[in-house]
């Protein structure tokens, strides 16, 4: 809590001593030449919109994504999408809602012997935004819903672009509050809460006429219980070898009879600086280059390589590769398999979750956008495709070492 | 191996001016690393793909959250797993 308030501090005094020379300067420049787009950390994406009467833009779109896996967890999520701005005012408003589909029969369900589920998630989010000039603000709002769980989560951000809109500093918060619950079971019998409260400030250069990088520094403060209520870990006696991705079977043969709830740390402090830099290349692709580094209170450490290249055929189809590099450590409680301590105690912290594992990640995808509208405003619709296929490896893990995946999706877009 | 006395921990006042001087100066070396765009110069800058945004699709960073110890947690709504 106190590198919050002191990250805080130090971001939003940067902020503050900077607007006030910024504003002048860019209030003179601004005299001179047309208004530019704004560049934000955060921001939601661009419209482009050619000039019109009316002084209100409107945007809509509808996504359809799917997931599966061979770990045999399915979900599918509709989606819908609107953002509604008067640029010549300066504010603007988004609204989105989707649902998750989730169909799970995954080992670690199987391992318990509980039946397969389908469960349907649904989310929503708002946001407003008022930026008249240079300095705007943002605030948001979000809420998702499932039989077992529930999350709740607002906060705001700022904004201020300096030096002609050549750079521009974020800094935003959020609170959120989740309820952990069992199926059938109110909130006032069985919850477990967590309270999350997440600082990012940024900073978003333009280097050149076609360049423009960002950097992000991301603080997260978990307080409360993030253990799943229906995750069971089994316990071995002192000395017993259990392989790498050993099989159900071959676990239910060495494991004791007790097989205790999860049992997680109750706080967490995480910490991420990111990196971003897109380039455009001779007017006619986009070069994408991400890296995120991270390390926790947990002594999870890891790094995310992401690298997109956009390239456009003609006016219409823009066409891409996409490919990601994920490598994470386990936590320090981490085990393969947990084992009794003297008198038969259980370890007092305990997890099966795999993404708290060692594990690597390779992304391989291809997107595409074809960009209908007129002659005069070809973003004015928009149809889009990805699909992303990922290989984890779990480098020490019982009943997988690997699980291929797939997350698709097409979406619809217009402005109007 | 010499062992001599122990520099005492600063204070947390001297912590955060030494955070403060060098954020300013990080803030200071990078906008004086870029050149200094006009807008009428920013044809390029405009499309649609070269927003600081992410790109991936939000069902696909709701995997990631939930698939991998380092993502998630901050500024989205948690919740829908799909594991056990």
């Amino acid at each position: 809590m106190q590198l919050t308030g002191r990250g805080a501090r130090v971001a939003g005094a940067l902020v503050l001593a900077l607007a006030g020379t910024a504003h002048a300067q860019s209030k003179d420049d601004h005299a001179r030449d047309a208004p530019a787009p704004p560049l934000t950390v955060d921001a939601a994406p661009a419209v482009v919109k050619a000039s019109s009467a009316s002084p209100l833009n409107a945007h809509v779109g509808t996504d359809v994504a799917a997931y599966a896996d061979s770990d045999h967890v399915f979900v599918l999520t509709p989606s819908v999408a609107g953002h509604l701005e008067n640029p010549t005012a300066g504010w603007s408003v988004d609204a989105s809602y989707l649902v998750d589909v989730v169909s799970a029969a995954s080992v670690d369900i199987v391992s318990t012997a509980s039946r397969n589920y389908t469960e349907v998630r649904q989310a929503g989010t708002l946001g407003a935004t008022y930026k008249p000039g240079d300095f705007g603000g943002t605030v948001n709002g979000a809420i998702s819903r499932e039989p077992d769980y529930l999350s709740l989560s607002g906060g705001g951000s700022l904004t201020q672009d300096l030096r002609d809109r050549n750079v521009t500093l974020f800094l935003g918060f959020n609170h959120g509050y989740d309820i952990a619950g069992r199926t059938d079971t109110p909130f006032s019998v069985f919850s477990r809460t967590l309270d999350t409260e997440a600082v990012k400030a940024g900073v978003t250069l333009v280097l050149d006429r076609t360049t423009i990088a960002s950097f992000i520094a991301d603080t997260i403060f978990e307080n409360g219980d993030p253990s799943k209520p229906y995750r069971y870990v089994p316990l071995f006696d002192p000395g017993t070898n259990v392989p790498n991705g050993a099989s159900v079977a071959v676990v239910n043969s060495l494991r004791v009879a007790a097989r205790p709830l999860e049992q997680l740390p109750l706080s967490r402090q995480r910490y991420a600086g990111s990196f971003r830099l897109a380039h455009r290349l001779h007017a006619k692709a986009t070069l994408r280059l991400d890296e995120r580094l991270y390390v926790d209170s947990w002594a999870l450490k890891a790094s995310t390589t992401d690298f997109r290249f956009l390239k456009d055929f003609g006016p219409v189809v823009e066409l891409g590769p996409h490919l990601r590099f994920h490598a994470q450590s386990e936590v320090d409680f981490w085990q393969r398999a947990y084992t009794l301590g003297p008198g038969f105690a259980i370890p007092a912290l305990r997890t099966g979750d795999r993404e708290l594992g060692p594990l690597l990640g390779m992304t391989g995808g291809l997107s595409m956008r074809l960009k209908l509208g007129p002659v005069a405003n070809r973003t004015a619709w928009v149809l889009g495709w990805d699909a992303n296929v990922t290989e984890t490896h779990f480098l020490d893990d019982i009943y997988l070492t690997d699980k291929l995946s797939v997350v698709t999706g097409i979406s619809a877009e217009a402005d109007f | 191996m010499e062992s001599g006395a122990r520099r005492p921990p600063d204070s947390v006042e001297e912590r955060v001016t030494h955070l403060r001087a060098n954020a300013c100066l990080l803030f200071a070396i990078l906008a004086t690393a870029c050149a200094h765009v006009r807008p009428y110069d920013r044809a390029q800058l405009a499309h649609p793909t070269m927003t600081t945004d992410d790109l991936s699709r939000s069902a696909e960073d709701h995997v990631r959250a939930i698939q991998e110890g380092a993502m998630g947690g901050g500024f989205s709504a948690g919740g829908g797993c799909g594991c056990n």
